[in-house]
């Protein structure tokens, strides 16, 4: 029986997959839209 | 926007940096939001984002026009109902330090060893429990189901929870870290037909509890004092304490 948790990066990446790829959608999503509208401004 | 690639471009670095943080803050308010009622208000709000674009896009004015003024409001609504979330989610931001966010592992082995007490005693008296420790995902909905009680873990604390005649002994307790957060809590009933026709309710819910969440969870039977371990919606039964405190120390014992 292992009596520590190794760190492996699989399960790092693997571990709340969905929740990660969604928060990392929603990441660019929010910074393109974001940074869309501070051009826009500066055009102005 | 204007993006461009080469290695030592500074803007191109910068972008990456902002983007990593923004991915970082969304990723801990999709996991504190996880296991809460406000999973449903997310979806709610997605689904008007989504059809904000749409609107926009297909040049529906009036209806993004409200959509926008819903918005404004919405916000303020959102304020109002989740205003203990937001408490509990800025004082947790204020308690944590930066990097360690976890409690330290000789922490977490003192809690271990104070729970696997708890439950050895509690089994030769035979005296029925249900822990469930948390992991990753929060148990929000099951805690709002008991009654919040915040308090630091010792074995003979959780032994009076469980005390027949005590109060608060139906249900199950939650812990969090090197708290006991919550008790007689309600956790939801395992359908799973594979398990034993022998196995009672109070297993059953231990195993609901670890389907539903990636809580590990301690049952310890009325009948017959044995001590079970539900993780993942499987359980293992008839654990002797030095089983249960190395199966506990090698999915908790490691700080996240």
């Amino acid at each position: 029986m292992k009596i520590f948790r190794k760190v492996n990066f699989k399960n790092v990446l693997v571990n709340n997959l969905w929740l990660k790829l969604m928060a990392l959608a929603t990441a660019i999503i929010v910074w393109m839209y974001v940074s869309g509208e501070i051009t826009k401004g500066v055009r102005i | 926007m204007n993006i461009s690639i080469p290695a030592f471009d500074w803007n191109f670095w910068k972008m990456i940096v902002e983007v990593l943080i923004l991915w970082m803050v969304f990723y801990r308010v999709f996991l504190f939001l996880k296991g809460t009622k406000a999973v449903y208000l997310l979806r709610g709000i997605i689904i008007l984002i989504i059809a904000f674009f749409f609107f926009q896009k297909m040049g529906f004015y009036v209806l993004s026009w409200l959509l926008t003024k819903f918005f404004a409001f919405f916000l303020i609504l959102v304020v109002i109902i989740f205003q203990p979330e937001f408490r509990e989610g800025l004082i947790r931001l204020g308690r944590r330090h930066f990097f360690s966010i976890e409690p330290r592992k000789e922490e977490i082995e003192k809690t271990l060893r104070e729970i696997v007490s708890a439950v050895g005693t509690l089994s030769r008296k035979k005296i029925g429990a249900l822990i469930a420790i948390k992991r990753e995902i929060g148990l929000k909905s099951y805690i709002e189901s008991g009654v919040v009680v915040n308090a630091e873990l010792s074995a003979e604390l959780l032994q009076n929870i469980f005390y027949p005649s005590a109060p608060l002994h139906d249900g199950g307790v939650v812990v969090d870290g090197t708290h006991i957060v919550a008790v007689a809590c309600l956790f939801p009933l395992s359908e799973n037909r594979a398990l034993e026709r022998t196995v009672g309710m109070r297993h059953r819910a231990g195993v609901g509890m670890s389907e539903n969440s990636d809580a590990v969870v301690i049952v310890v039977s009325e009948e017959t004092g044995a001590v079970s371990l539900a993780i993942n919606g499987q359980l293992t039964r008839h654990l002797t304490p030095n089983d249960l405190f190395t199966i506990l120390k090698g999915q908790l014992g490691q700080p996240k």
